[in-house]
């Protein structure tokens, strides 16, 4: 799959996504300034979400108040796309309605992000499926029939550019519960790129699940973790975030490509690490050497060890000094 | 993992299995038989063609020049005759002006026998003609496979696809194992081929659904006449059938996902089931779990939406054994 011109995928380099979500409070400004930490942080996209409070909660839900403060209006992310341009960084966001959708297909989004809450929603799927771009699919609560579900209706309009985001919907999610093996799963039942929408506190589930081959990270960020909002307390801040994109990219470098031999960093030690057939007590020239005339000891730049059986029995052929490594050229 | 190339066919991945008809000394040093073979190797749908131009003399220490053997030139026309049916060619050989000749003659690749695993020298040899190598390691500890290997990747040759292969002659099934295979697959990141020495052709058919990317077999006109390796080796017709198979079991391997066929979901609504009615349900009746059996066909309401069912009252009067439908509710 692929977004703006990066490429995601088995083998390719994990797209992290930095979440700036709701932790903007509404304010257009602040979302600014996350765009541009998403950027200094090394992000491959920053995202956003994208909603009319009255669109997509009942008036009766409590939490309603809440997301109408948080909510931007057109022109807002219309300067926020512009940002994102200028800075150089890939920018979308998660779609609620027909409108988040249009409006964002307007501003050019590569890609629209669907939230795990939505994964039932196939009205919306379909909506969005229809646009033709890239969907990345929140799973979180979900079951598998409910994953096929849903993307038998993205399919439907004949749209096949999907990424699954194994997710855990708990605010914060704990480590425990996060059943990273289910990335495997995923994968392996869908036959599509899988990523991760973290909850969890702090980046080590993210960077660990690297080691499963996850292809996306999706993690909240903040500028200040002690501000007002429902996902700051499990969001990193700038700092922490470029911190685990650094040790996303160690891991994917430390994962290589499975062949076992020594890399080039341990040759050298190798050589010291190695142990080499030694003289245990002074040799005088002439004598056969026996079992107990020797000992194994560093460095292995001697003869070495299993090779012991064509060393004794043989006869020296000069003196050999308490400690001196035995080389063929004496015996 | 990389794809390896021989001629215009691509090894590994989800290529089709590159299969190998391996004459041996079949032939019995006779030109005619040879050619009469190269034909049963095209007709049967071989991917390549090989043959054993092993000189004994230069092979083992005292042994006299071989007589079953062909002459170069016979070989050369041999391989301008595969040519001109399709078929990919090379011969297992074993010394290095051997390597040379055969290159001139246009082969597309190199087979070594397992002996000469640890032949690093010739190994080395091989590698720096660039050609695709194709490795046998039967009889061989993962170590000298490593070492193998580790020459012909130094030398700046890539292009090898690593054979499971048994020495035996034949092979019981027991000492077939198979699984070995994913074992040098994992271990070196390579295409992994197998080449068989059992009785028959069930072998190399399952190797090739548990991922074998070559298969190489010999195969004779007639095992009567008892050929070299006359026991291991397939009849025409055998040899026809396995590859039928192996294409067969590549098109059966399909897909991994996992949902209906499109023809599947016609019939399976006669498989599955719908609630029904056990007994007469008048109108106006509340419908209890009891009242409700499931039987097939599957035209009605599925068992799982049972609790939509449940609860409701009879619209109409419902007969005993019918499938309940939403507007009877």
């Amino acid at each position: 799959m692929k977004i703006g011109n990066k490429i995601i995928g088995e083998g390719k380099p994990c797209f992290i996504v930095a979440e700036a979500g709701i932790n903007h409070n509404g304010d257009v400004n602040l979302a600014k300034e996350l765009i541009k930490a998403a950027k200094d942080a090394g992000a491959d996209a920053v995202k956003f979400q994208t909603f009319k409070a009255k669109s997509f909660l009942s008036k009766k839900s409590p939490q309603f108040e809440l997301f109408q403060t948080l909510e931007l209006g057109e022109n807002h992310w219309a300067e926020l796309a512009s940002v994102a341009s200028e800075l150089g960084i890939p920018f979308f966001s998660t779609v609620t309605d027909e409108e988040s959708v249009d409006l964002l297909d307007k501003l050019g989004v590569p890609a629209f992000k669907i939230a795990s809450g939505d994964l039932t929603h196939l009205p919306l799927l379909r909506y969005v499926a229809g646009k033709g771009k890239p969907i990345i699919l929140s799973t979180g609560m979900g079951t598998l029939g409910e994953i096929e579900e849903a993307l038998n209706a993205i399919y439907s309009s004949a749209n096949k550019q999907v990424a699954l985001l194994h997710c855990v919907s708990a605010y914060p999610a704990n480590p425990e519960e996060m059943n990273l093996r289910a990335i495997n799963t995923l994968r392996e039942v869908f036959q599509l790129p899988v990523g991760l929408s973290d909850h969890t506190i702090g980046s080590t589930i993210p960077v660990a699940a690297m080691a499963l081959g996850t292809v996306i990270i999706e993690k909240h960020f903040t500028l200040d973790k002690n501000l007002a909002g429902p996902d700051q307390k499990l969001s990193l801040s700038p700092a922490e975030f470029k911190q685990m994109v650094a040790n996303i990219r160690a891991m994917e470098k430390a994962l290589g490509n499975g062949i076992k031999k020594p890399t080039e960093s341990e040759l050298e030690i190798r050589k010291i690490a190695r142990r080499s057939i030694v003289a245990r007590i002074r040799i005088p020239r002439g004598t056969i050497i026996t079992e107990d005339m020797v000992r194994f000891a560093r460095p292995g730049n001697g003869i070495e060890p299993r090779f012991a059986e064509l060393v004794v029995g043989r006869r020296a052929k000069v003196g050999i000094e308490e400690g001196q490594a035995i080389l063929w050229d004496v015996i | 993992m990389r794809k390896v190339r021989i001629g215009n066919k691509f090894i590994g991945g989800g290529e089709p299995t590159f299969i190998i008809a391996e004459a041996g000394l079949n032939h019995d040093g006779d030109f005619e038989i040879a050619k009469r073979m190269v034909e049963i190797a095209a007709d049967a749908g071989a991917d390549a063609v090989t043959f054993q131009h092993i000189l004994a003399d230069r092979l083992n220490v005292g042994a006299k020049a071989s007589t079953n053997i062909l002459t170069d030139t016979e070989l050369e026309h041999l391989f301008h005759y595969a040519n001109e049916l399709g078929l990919l060619y090379t011969a297992c050989v074993i010394d290095n002006e051997s390597i040379d000749k055969i290159t001139g003659c246009g082969v597309s690749f190199f087979k070594i026998v397992s002996g000469d695993l640890t032949n690093l020298p010739f190994l080395e040899y091989c590698a720096k003609k660039g050609l695709p190598i194709l490795l046998s390691t039967g009889a061989a500890g993962i170590s000298e496979v490593e070492t193998a290997l580790d020459v012909i990747q130094s030398a700046g040759n890539q292009d090898i696809v690593v054979y499971h292969t048994n020495s035996g002659y034949p092979t019981p099934p027991e000492d077939v194992n198979l699984r070995v295979m994913d074992t040098l697959q994992q271990a070196f990141q390579l295409p992994v081929g197998f080449c068989d020495h059992t009785v028959g052709i069930l072998p190399p058919i399952v190797a090739v659904a548990r991922g074998a990317k070559v298969i190489e077999k010999h195969f004779t006109l007639d095992r009567g006449l008892k050929g070299t390796d006359y026991e291991v080796s397939l009849e025409p017709g055998e040899l026809k059938e396995m590859i039928r198979n192996i294409r067969l079991v590549e098109r059966m391997l399909g897909s991994p996902v996992k949902k209906p066929l499109e023809y599947e979901t016609n019939t399976v609504k006669f498989a599955r089931r719908s609630i029904v009615s056990r007994i007469r349900i008048p109108r106006g009746t509340i419908i209890t779990d009891d009242m409700l059996a499931f039987k097939r066909p599957g035209t009605g309401v599925a068992p799982p939406l049972m609790n939509l069912v449940v609860g409701r009252s009879a619209k109409v009067d419902i007969n005993e054994d019918e499938i309940i439908t939403w507007d009877m509710l």
